[in-house]
């Protein structure tokens, strides 16, 4: 009974706030369902320096990370001749109107200090101008002859405040650079800096070498090398130039991918004419075969949890993809489109595959989920093959062939949502890309 | 006995607070009827013969009746010249509907007021008419909620903004379409974002006259987020939204007689792509 009557006056007032409420909704709502995909304007002025050493060195960053985030066709860096502020210390916040008449979206004031003569600070503040706040502030101290990678990290984390994922800017890519008319080519093991700068060649010799791969979480590749005529698996540690023959196998062994946590090595090997998919312990080298169709398995790629496998197989009469556990079960096909699918890659992010594809004559790259729904071909050309992603799952690179005896071979890039398709600086001819990790 | 007074406490706190949910449904209809109200004070005289014209059909099988009816005859002609109108279709008939049109319109005016009692047995225009400035003067309290309580605070639109009423969804339309478009080039779609199209983003927005934002608020975050859950673009996709509606600034292009209407907005970003 006291219950009743304890409750009853909070009832009474709940129902009263409610019909308060009421009216208050009569608010005017506006659903906005279309914006733009425009790059964001950002200005990034020469980093603030004292000496003309520095001075320069603040120029170069400033170049490198205008063209790191002017090639991700996400920003669009502005060109500094139209600023109107000139920052004289970044401490202070800048004059934000400014920023906004010349249409800067997001502001990036840095600056440079000598500490001694091996020690130099590079630091940046992000601003938001038009909520007038700052996103980040970083400090790099580094040598004055790392400026360029110190470059790159800056430029990953604005890249990463900005768009909520990470850069990929500070990352490496393997490539087969190649010289020489197609009928007689010579290939090389080569090694540059995401935006072309930096060229190494790896290997010395001039052995026919194919189909690098890098290691998710290292700076290790996996190749094959025709080195003693039969195509073999080697295994290099970038950092110390170590290399090392995976195993002597009898007949063809190809397309070798390291898993995930580095300790084994998947890739195909034909044994009595059948094609199938192996997996390969690092540790102890047992081999485990994981696909036992008569079909040509081929072209396996880990998904990056190591749970699952992405393949090529002809089993269904022509190319397509399927996907399995780890351990060979659950075979499932997921491409179904026209054509022939090959060099399936499960992206970095885990949510995408990229592919190459054929159909009528062309060859193009696509990718799908990775359970094959929405397949987007990206790109179509003469021959596009071999994509690899970059370290956060947003861009793939790709190999282009032209047509004809002259056609050059060169690589190229695409976002993931089929815009900015642009040429990958390389020294010469190049194919076959793979996208390193970030660099630690 | 004690139980007695708690539950009919609770009965009719059901009763009448069910009926006043019901009971508002039916407001915009009665705020529609505001307006020939409206008319009528304008100019009592004049507008006499305007607010009759429209419900003409509903009377039609008194006409032949009331056209015989002399006596309206003589007041009609002192309003004709006034008017300067040629009513050159019978002004017998407009005089003659006068009477039964007026307390028509009256009765829906009753609803939100009880105070003008039009069905007097001496019917007398100024006396309507007087009852009807009250109505004006006190509407916005007792009876305009549905005009937006806005309005009150702001008195200097309230004739304009009353006036629109009528056609207020449709006026409300083209502002949204307005925000809507200038949205559509300050607002960058979080198009690279895992999810992107369940990254909706609520705001309430306050606007000062002249289009400049007051404040930008997030509203039901933990309701949109809930759409995505662990989403690591939920912080971009709020700061996006937020940064949009600052970059489009001011919002200038506003009616600003409406001002009541756009003053507050609640923003839904939903990015479709």
């Amino acid at each position: 009974m006291t219950r009743i009557t304890r409750i009853l006056p909070i009832l009474a007032i709940w129902l009263f706030t409610l019909l308060l409420s009421l009216p208050a909704q009569a608010q005017l709502e506006i659903d906005i369902t279309k914006g733009n995909l425009d790059p964001v304007q950002i200005a990034v002025p020469d980093f603030l320096a004292t000496t003309q050493a520095e001075r320069d060195l603040g120029a170069q960053i400033a170049t490198v990370i205008r063209a790191d985030l002017e090639r991700s066709g996400l920003f669009k860096a502005l060109d500094p001749a139209s600023f109107l502020e000139t920052q004289t210390n970044i401490d202070y916040k800048p004059t934000f109107a400014d920023w906004r008449v010349v249409k800067a979206d997001a502001l990036v004031s840095g600056r440079i200090k000598t500490e001694s003569a091996s020690r130099i600070l590079v630091e940046f503040r992000l601003w938001d101008v038009f909520a007038g706040q700052q996103l980040k502030g970083v400090r790099f101290a580094t040598t004055p002859d790392n400026w360029r990678r110190t470059a790159h990290k800056a430029s990953d984390a604005i890249y990463e405040a900005l768009t909520g994922e990470s850069g990929y800017f500070d990352s490496r890519i393997v490539f087969i650079d190649e010289k020489g008319p197609k009928t007689n080519k010579t290939k090389r093991l080569a090694i540059m800096d995401q935006d072309g700068e930096n060229p190494v060649y790896l290997l010395g010799g001039s052995d026919l070498v194919l189909t690098p791969r890098f290691s998710p979480n290292s700076q290790t590749i996996v190749y094959l090398s025709y080195e003693n005529d039969n195509p073999n698996v080697y295994l290099l540690d970038i950092e110390t130039g170590r290399r090392e023959l995976l195993g002597d196998f009898p007949g063809m062994t190809y397309a070798p991918h390291l898993s995930p946590d580095g300790k084994s090595l998947i890739l195909t090997m034909e044994r009595r004419g059948n094609n199938d998919i192996y997996v390969m312990d690092l540790t102890s080298r047992s081999t485990t075969r994981l696909t036992t169709d008569p079909a040509i398995d081929v072209s396996a790629s880990y998904s990056p949890d190591g749970k699952k496998i992405v393949f090529n197989s002809d089993r269904g009469g022509t190319p397509q993809l399927y996907t399995m556990d780890a351990n060979g079960k659950n075979v499932k096909r997921i491409s179904f489109g026209k054509g022939r699918y090959s060099a399936p890659i499960w992206s970095p992010r885990g949510d995408k595959i990229a592919f190459a594809r054929s159909a009528d004559g062309k060859f193009g790259i696509g990718v799908m989920d990775v359970d094959g729904r929405n397949e987007r071909i990206l790109t179509e050309s003469y021959l596009d093959e071999s994509p690899t992603w970059s370290p956060n799952g947003r861009v793939i690179i790709f190999s282009r062939e032209y047509r004809g005896v002259e056609g050059r071979n060169e690589v190229w890039s695409i976002d993931l949502t089929g815009q900015n398709l642009r040429r990958v600086e390389t020294p010469g001819m190049a194919s076959d890309p793979a996208w390193s990790p970030l660099l630690p | 006995m004690k139980f007695g007074l708690p539950i009919s406490l609770a009965l009719h706190i059901g009763v009448f607070g069910g009926f006043t949910f019901f009971a508002a449904e039916a407001k915009p209809l009665a705020d529609a009827k505001v307006i020939p109200v409206q008319i009528l004070t304008v100019a009592p005289e004049t507008n006499v013969s305007a607010a009759i014209k429209p419900p003409k059909r509903d009377v039609p099988d008194d006409l032949p009746e009331i056209m015989t009816s002399p006596t309206p005859m003589e007041n009609a002609d002192e309003v004709a010249p006034e008017l300067k109108v040629t009513p050159k279709n019978e002004p017998v008939e407009k005089q003659a509907v006068i009477t039964p049109e007026v307390t028509e319109d009256a009765e829906p005016i009753k609803e939100p007021e009880k105070k003008p009692k039009p069905k007097e047995p001496s019917f007398d225009l100024d006396a309507l008419a007087g009852l009807i400035d009250k109505t004006r003067e006190t509407a916005p309290e007792a009876n305009q909620q549905v005009a937006l309580e806005s309005e009150t605070a702001q008195a200097r639109f309230e004739e304009i903004a009353r006036r629109a009423e009528g056609a207020g969804s449709a006026l409300a339309a083209t502002e949204a379409d307005l925000v809507a478009n200038a949205m559509y080039k300050c607002w960058r779609m979080p198009a690279a974002a895992t999810d992107a199209e369940n990254l909706q983003v609520r705001l309430n927005v306050k606007l000062v006259i002249g289009g400049y934002v007051e404040s930008v608020k997030l509203i039901d975050q933990a309701e949109s987020r809930r759409l995505s859950p662990g989403n690591e673009y939920w912080d971009v996709a709020e700061r996006g939204a937020i940064a949009a509606v600052n970059k489009c600034a001011p919002y200038d292009f506003l009616p600003e007689e409406r001002y009541g209407v756009w003053r507050e907005l609640i923003l839904n970003l939903r990015p479709q792509l």
